[in-house]
C-alpha cells in the first residue's frame, strides 16, 4: 500500500523487499531506459571536440566533400527525366489502390478473436497501397547495394579479402566484410565467418557507377538480354546479378588483368522509391537498362 | 577471420602464414661469414604475398595525410562558400520543384478539360501504357558531343510491323 | 481508371470536333552536360582540391610490382617529395614524409609516357585525347533549323504559321478513332517528312492552351467559341525534320530564344513545360 502510493505520486522506483513477502512482484512498474539509451562514451570526452562535430564540418578530421565534380547522371535525372516520368506515371482521377492486407477470421472458432489475423489473399505478407502519382513521389533511385559474396570464401577466407578489393576498385568507395549469418551444413558454411563484402553506393559514387555499368559493361556482355521484368520485390526494388567473367569488363579491372586472374560475381541490388516495379524498370530504362519481357497485365 | 578448429581443412589467412614460413632450425654451430645475407629470404608464398598487398591497398595504415588546420580567416571563407553554395543549390530545387507542381496541375486540368469536350479522346489519353519504356537512343549527357553528333539517316520501321503500344 | 469509363454514361458530345486540336512539344535532348556556371565552376575546383588534399596515398606498390621496369618508369617520372635533413631550416614548414608522399599536400601522381617505337600501335594508344568540341559549326552560322546547335540545351522543334506567327506544331483532329498522340505523331510526319524517329512521351496530355478569336485566354475559361490546344510530349531521336512544303519555316529553340519568337502570353502558358537547360 505504501509502495504503491510512492509510486503514484512521484514516479520513484522502488525495490521494497516487503513487497515480495506480500506475493508482489519484485519489480519496478517504471520501464527501464537505462538499458535502451546508448551512450557513445566518446562523445562525452573532452579530448577531441572535433570529433563531435557533424561529419560534413571541414573541422571534422572525417571530413569529405561531396560535390567535388558535376554529377551528369543526377542532372539528367533533374533536366529530362523527371517530367517526363510525372507525365508517364500520371493517370487522371486514379484512385488509392488498397495492397493486400490481412484479413478478419470468419469467426467459426472460438479460438478465432485470440489468433493474428489471416494472411492477405494470395500474399505471404501485407503490401502496400499504391498512391495516387503526383509531383510529390516521382520515382527516383536512391542507392545501389553491391553485394559480393563468393562460395569460395569458406574454403579460404582470402577470396573474401579479394573480394573486397575488387568492390573498392570498382566502386572507388570503402567496402564493409560479409559474414555469414547462420550455420548452413549443405553449403559447409558456419555462423560468422568472412564470406564477402558489400557496399552502398549513393549520390556521386551512385552516379558513377551507374554511367559505367550501362555505358561500358552492359554493351560488352554477349548476349545480354537486360533486366528481366519479372524480377524485383514487388515494391520498386530490383536487383540484377554479374557473373564473374562480366566483372572483368569494368575498366579499373580490365586495365590491372594481371593482379585479377580471379574476378568475383556480385548482386547489384537498386534502391528506388518507386511504388511498383513497373515503374521502378521504367525509371531504370531511362538510364539506359536494357529490359526484356512484357510487364504483368495487372502491373500497375 | 580466425577459425579455431585445428581440425578442419579450412586453410585461413593466419594459418597460411603459419605454414608458409618454415622457421629453420637452430641447431648447429652459429658461423658468421663476411658478405653473406643475414636477412631471411622472405618465406611468405606469393598468394599470402598478394594478401598482403591486397589488405595493405584496402587499409588507411600509412596512407593518410594530416589532419586538415585552417585558420579563423579560411574557416570564415570556408563557411561562406559552403553557405552560398547550399542557398544556390536551395534556389535550384525550389524552382525545380515548382515547375514539376505546376506541370502536374497543368496535366490535371487539361485531362479535366479533355474529359468535359470529347470523352473518346479522353478515354484514349486515360489508358495505362503498362508496357512504356524509355527508348534506348535516351543517353545521359557526356561532357563532350560523340564524333557523329546526330544520326540523320533515320529509316522508318514498316508500319505494319510496329504494333501498338499497351 | 479505365473503369471510370464503364460507369459514368456518354456525355453528349457539344463542342465541335474542329475546335481540338492536337499541338506537338517536341524536343530535342542535350546531347552535353550543361555548361558550368563561373560559381560551380569554382566551387567544383575547391571541393576537388580538398579531396585531392585528403586522399590517401597512392599505393603504387599494387599497381607496379617491385622490381619490375614499369615500376622503374613510374617511379623516375614521379617528383619527389622534399625530405626532412638534420640542421636545415625549412621555409614552409617541416616535411612529414611516409611512403614517398608529404602528408601536408595533395599528392602529385605523374603517369610516365610509354616510349615506343615510331608508328607502333602503341602510339596509337598513346595519343593524347583531343575531345569534340562543345560548340559546332551550326553554333558559329547560328543555324536554328539545325539540331546540332546548343549541345547542352533542350531545343524545341517551333514553326511559323503564316497567320499566326510562331508557335508549336499544331494539328486538326478528323475523328475520335485515333488519340491525340497518334494525331500529333502522324501530323508531325505528314508536316516534316517520315525520316524521323520520335518518341511520344505519354497519351496523356500534358497542358491545355485555350483561344478564342486566335487570342489565348486563362485555362480556366470555359465559354462556348473556345479552340482548344492539347499539348503532347515528345521527343526526337535520329531523323530531322524537313518540311516539304519549301516556304515552312521551322526551328529548333531553347527556351531563351523561344522566348523571343513567340508572343509573352505564348511564352507564359507554356514556359513551366520547357526546360531551362
Amino acid at each position: 500500500m505504501f509502495s504503491q502510493k510512492l509510486v503514484s505520486q512521484g514516479n520513484i522506483r522502488l525495490f521494497s523487499t516487503s513487497s515480495a513477502a506480500a506475493g508482489r512482484v519484485g519489480c519496478s512498474l517504471v520501464k527501464p531506459v537505462h538499458h535502451l539509451i546508448k551512450i557513445d562514451k566518446n562523445k562525452l570526452s573532452p579530448r577531441f571536440p572535433e570529433l563531435n562535430l557533424e561529419k560534413n564540418d571541414i573541422r571534422n578530421p572525417g571530413f569529405r566533400p561531396v560535390a567535388t565534380h558535376q554529377d551528369r547522371v543526377a542532372e539528367h535525372y533533374t533536366n529530362t527525366l523527371q517530367s517526363d516520368l510525372l507525365l508517364m506515371n500520371f493517370q487522371h482521377n486514379q484512385r488509392r489502390k488498397e495492397g493486400l492486407k490481412r484479413r478478419q477470421w470468419d469467426g467459426s472458432s472460438p479460438n478465432h478473436p485470440s489468433r493474428t489475423l489471416r494472411k492477405p489473399k494470395g500474399s505471404e505478407v501485407e503490401t502496400p497501397d499504391i498512391k495516387i502519382y503526383t509531383d510529390k513521389n516521382i520515382p527516383i533511385i536512391e542507392s545501389i547495394t553491391l553485394n559480393c559474396y563468393t562460395k569460395l570464401a569458406k574454403d579460404n577466407a582470402n577470396h573474401a579479402i579479394s573480394a573486397a578489393l575488387q568492390l573498392q576498385q570498382i566502386t572507388n568507395c570503402k567496402p564493409k566484410p560479409l559474414h555469414s549469418r547462420k550455420d548452413v551444413i549443405a553449403w559447409g558454411v558456419r555462423r560468422g565467418w568472412l564470406m564477402g563484402a558489400k557496399v552502398e553506393l549513393k549520390g556521386r559514387p551512385l552516379s558513377q557507377f551507374l554511367s559505367t555499368l550501362t555505358e561500358i559493361v552492359f554493351p560488352r556482355i554477349r548476349e545480354f538480354k537486360g533486366l528481366s521484368s519479372r524480377a524485383g520485390d514487388k515494391t520498386g526494388n530490383l536487383s540484377m546479378g554479374l557473373t564473374h567473367e562480366e566483372i572483368s569488363f569494368f575498366p579499373e579491372i580490365e586495365s590491372n588483368q594481371d593482379q585479377w586472374s580471379k574476378t568475383y560475381g556480385m548482386h547489384i541490388n537498386i534502391k528506388t522509391t518507386a511504388q511498383t516495379d513497373t515503374e521502378a524498370r521504367r525509371l531504370l530504362s531511362a538510364y539506359g537498362f536494357p529490359i526484356h519481357g512484357t510487364e504483368r497485365k495487372n502491373a500497375f | 577471420m580466425l577459425r579455431s578448429s585445428a581440425k578442419s581443412s579450412i586453410q585461413t589467412l593466419s594459418r597460411g602464414f603459419l605454414s608458409a614460413e618454415q622457421i629453420p632450425s637452430k641447431s648447429g654451430p652459429i658461423q658468421f661469414v663476411r658478405g653473406k645475407r643475414t636477412k631471411k629470404v622472405s618465406s611468405i608464398s606469393p598468394q599470402t604475398q598478394k594478401i598482403i598487398t591486397q589488405l595493405s591497398v584496402l587499409s588507411a595504415r600509412k596512407k593518410v595525410p594530416r589532419v586538415l588546420k585552417l585558420s579563423n580567416e579560411d574557416l570564415v571563407r570556408h563557411d561562406a562558400v559552403q553557405r552560398a553554395w547550399g542557398v544556390y543549390q536551395k534556389d535550384k530545387r525550389i524552382k525545380n520543384k515548382s515547375d514539376l507542381a505546376k506541370q502536374y496541375e497543368a496535366m490535371n486540368n487539361a485531362m479535366t478539360d479533355l474529359k468535359s469536350t470529347n470523352r473518346e479522346l479522353y478515354d484514349l489519353a486515360n489508358v495505362r501504357e503498362v508496357n512504356k519504356k524509355f527508348p534506348l537512343e535516351f543517353r545521359i549527357p557526356t561532357h563532350f558531343p560523340p564524333n557523329k553528333v546526330w544520326y540523320y539517316d533515320y529509316v522508318p520501321k514498316d508500319e505494319t510491323k510496329t504494333t501498338k503500344e499497351n | 481508371m479505365v473503369q471510370s469509363r464503364s460507369i459514368t454514361p456518354k456525355v453528349k458530345e457539344t463542342i465541335p470536333l474542329e475546335s481540338l486540336r492536337s499541338t506537338l512539344l517536341l524536343a530535342r535532348n542535350p546531347i552535353v552536360t550543361p555548361d558550368l556556371t563561373p560559381f560551380e565552376k569554382v566551387y567544383y575546383n575547391y571541393q576537388e582540391e580538398l579531396e585531392r588534399r585528403l586522399m590517401w596515398t597512392f599505393p603504387q606498390y599494387y599497381y607496379f610490382r617491385k622490381g619490375t621496369l614499369s615500376e622503374r618508369r613510374f617511379v623516375a617520372a614521379q617528383k619527389g617529395p622534399v625530405t626532412k635533413q638534420p640542421g636545415v631550416f625549412y621555409e614552409k614548414g617541416k616535411p612529414d614524409v611516409v611512403h614517398n608522399r608529404e602528408r601536408r599536400l595533395k599528392q602529385e601522381i605523374v603517369i610516365p609516357r610509354q616510349e615506343t617505337e615510331e608508328g607502333s600501335s602503341l602510339d596509337e594508344i598513346n595519343r593524347p585525347v583531343i575531345p569534340n568540341s562543345r560548340i559546332t559549326k551550326a553554333d558559329e552560322i547560328n543555324d536554328i533549323t539545325s539540331l546540332e546547335r546548343k549541345l547542352p540545351r533542350t531545343l524545341y522543334l517551333l514553326i511559323k504559321d503564316s497567320k499566326l506567327g510562331w508557335r508549336l506544331p499544331s494539328f486538326s483532329i478528323e475523328n475520335t478513332s485515333k488519340g491525340l498522340n497518334e494525331v500529333a505523331e502522324e501530323g508531325l510526319r505528314k508536316l516534316g517528312g517520315e525520316a524521323i524517329n520520335t518518341w511520344n512521351v505519354s497519351n496523356t496530355v500534358t497542358a491545355v492552351l485555350k483561344f478564342q478569336n486566335d487570342k489565348l485566354v486563362k485555362s480556366d475559361d470555359s465559354s462556348s467559341d473556345l479552340t482548344r490546344e492539347y499539348i503532347i510530349k515528345s521527343h526526337i531521336l535520329s531523323g530531322s525534320f524537313k518540311p516539304e512544303d519549301s516556304n515552312l519555316e521551322f526551328a529548333w529553340l531553347s527556351k531563351e530564344e523561344l522566348k523571343d519568337y513567340v508572343s509573352e502570353d505564348y511564352f507564359n502558358a507554356t514556359e513551366f513545360l520547357l526546360s531551362d537547360i
